[in-house]
């Protein structure tokens, strides 16, 4: 079971294994992946998305200097996530130059298209991909 | 390192600022699946280390006893969110037989409608942290939202060791659970020591205390009791310390293990936890040697109490005031306001952020002529 806001009221959603494995979050051309998505809910199904493609994912904790401490210890080459995480990511990258060499941002969104330049000037050397899901 | 009898053991301090067992990682094998990340460290004072564990050898334990570890629904509330994947990628496993799941993140248990999901959900398992779940308690308590816990027939209890008093709360406020507890370190995921309910009835005043070893395990440089320092040996970390003191006692039991660990609790105190805060004892040595011209020696006891409706943590600070300390007018409130405002006890909140939320009383400062003798070489304590 999932939590999904509604606004800002929650409620649970039935998420199955099949789902989740058959979600489309891109073709993985990474190895150490960092996800991280403002809802908890999301960055956990989006991790067992990855375990189903056999990739071990580090999820995001809910402070970005514990979370970017653990990104640069493990050595990630992606980072998996919604837009306005990674404008969370952008900012803390100054502090923790290791991660300016990601090689893959996926930026997972529901509405639109957003802004990608401010990343490309953190992630310099990363390759941006836009993934647009449909609402749940 | 630390080499005892021949065995050079890791530490924590020798994992600090690293990546251990990523080797073992290989991208795009089912291995994959076993593999979890775990980052460790409680608080600014340290450096957290990276580990990637392997829970083959857990789940193979696990599954062996032909049991179901949850039963469905299964809800996980715990502190990191990559514990909860953790647990929910290893319960989602087909072998588990256990797949409702829901975890609760920081934005679900600080949610105004938090009761309404459990209510929806009405788990039969809780599997969470002693402190985590103390909080849940307390929310749901004052909302009138604990009918969404009545169906729980099993609190799964890890995480620091249960006081009394929060023991006789669970036990009042979710009358129908059976409260089980593992013994586990953040090195390792997947438990160190297992609950076993026929162990309790040999030894109904070690709950909380006596586990299973689910490892292998020995006890270095035991004393003429036995106790001695708990170690450990993983895939990941070879010989390892653990920093906690216990006992082991080779005794058969009628669940089939062979082997009784007693836990003793922290060697010589240099971690504490509080209503989910750590008190690190080098960290509180550092803000006392800052206050050296004022505090001569000191001595912490940290306790949980009975709030209203909550669950309070207590720091009694015993110190031994200098003559400076003495003669000015506020001195007591001067090293109260140091304290809370230097000690940080969880990743990013001092003693004073927790106070001003109501997670801690202010603590409470009391001078002495000089500290007793069985405080000689510990500096600050639990007690229950």
């Amino acid at each position: 079971m999932k939590v999904v806001y509604e606004g800002d009221v929650p409620r649970l959603l039935a998420r199955t294994r099949k789902d989740i494995e058959e979600a489309d979050c891109g073709r993985i051309m990474y190895q150490r992946p960092l996800v991280f998505f403002g809802s908890a809910q999301e960055s956990v199904e989006k991790g067992l998305w990855l375990y189903t493609k056999n990739i071990l994912p580090l999820i995001a904790e809910e402070h970005v200097d514990i979370t970017c401490m653990a990104a640069a210890r493990y050595g990630i080459d992606a980072i998996l996530g919604d837009i306005a995480s990674l404008k969370k990511m952008e900012e803390a990258v100054s502090r923790y130059p290791d991660l300016a060499k990601v090689a893959h941002i996926i930026v997972v969104g529901k509405h639109g298209e957003p802004d990608l330049k401010c990343l490309k000037q953190a992630f310099p050397a990363a390759t941006l991909h836009l993934i647009l899901l449909c609402e749940s | 390192m630390r080499i005892v009898n021949g065995i050079s053991y890791r530490t924590k301090e020798d994992l600090e600022d690293s990546c251990v067992g990523l080797e073992q990682y290989q991208p795009g094998q089912p291995s994959v699946k076993d593999l979890f990340i775990r980052v460790t460290s409680g608080t600014s004072g340290t450096q957290p280390t990276v580990l990637a564990v392997s829970f083959a050898e857990v789940k193979k334990n696990i599954f062996a006893k032909g049991r179901r570890l949850f039963a469905e629904p299964l809800l996980v509330v715990l502190p990191r969110n990559l514990s909860s994947l953790q647990w929910v990628q290893l319960f989602f496993d087909p072998a588990a037989e256990s797949s409702r799941i829901l975890f609760l993140s920081r934005r679900e248990l600080e949610h105004p409608l938090l009761a309404k999901i459990i209510d929806e959900f009405q788990p039969r398992h809780v599997f969470s942290t002693v402190s985590l779940f103390d909080f849940l308690l307390d929310t749901l308590a004052t909302r009138n939202g604990l009918s969404g816990l009545a169906a729980v027939e099993r609190l799964f209890i890890t995480g620091e060791t249960l006081s009394h008093t929060v023991k006789q709360k669970f036990e009042a406020l979710v009358p129908e659970a059976a409260i089980e507890m593992s013994y586990g370190i953040s090195e390792v995921g997947g438990g160190v020591g297992a609950y076993c309910a026929t162990l309790y009835k040999r030894h109904p005043d070690s709950f909380g205390r006596a586990y299973h070893p689910l490892l292998p395990l020995s006890i270095v440089e035991p004393d003429e009791n036995g106790v001695g320092e708990i170690a450990l040996t993983t895939r990941e970390l070879g010989p390892y310390l653990t920093g906690d003191a216990g006992r082991l006692v080779a005794e058969p039991c009628a669940c089939g293990a062979t082997e009784t660990l007693f836990v003793e609790g922290r060697i010589n105190y240099d971690i504490v936890h509080c209503v989910g805060a750590t008190f690190h004892a080098a960290l509180v040595e550092k803000i006392f040697a800052s206050l050296r011209e004022y505090v001569e020696d000191y001595y912490l006891e940290i306790r949980e109490v009975q709030g209203e409706g909550k669950t309070l943590g207590f720091v009694a600070c015993t110190v031994v005031p200098t003559a400076k300390l003495r003669a000015m007018k506020n001195g007591v409130e001067y090293v109260c306001e140091f304290l809370e405002k230097n000690l940080q006890i969880t990743k990013t909140q001092s003693l004073g952020d927790l106070v001003r939320v109501d997670i801690f009383m202010k603590p409470f400062i009391t001078y002495a002529e000089i500290l007793p003798k069985s405080v000689k070489y510990i500096r600050m304590r639990k007690v229950d």
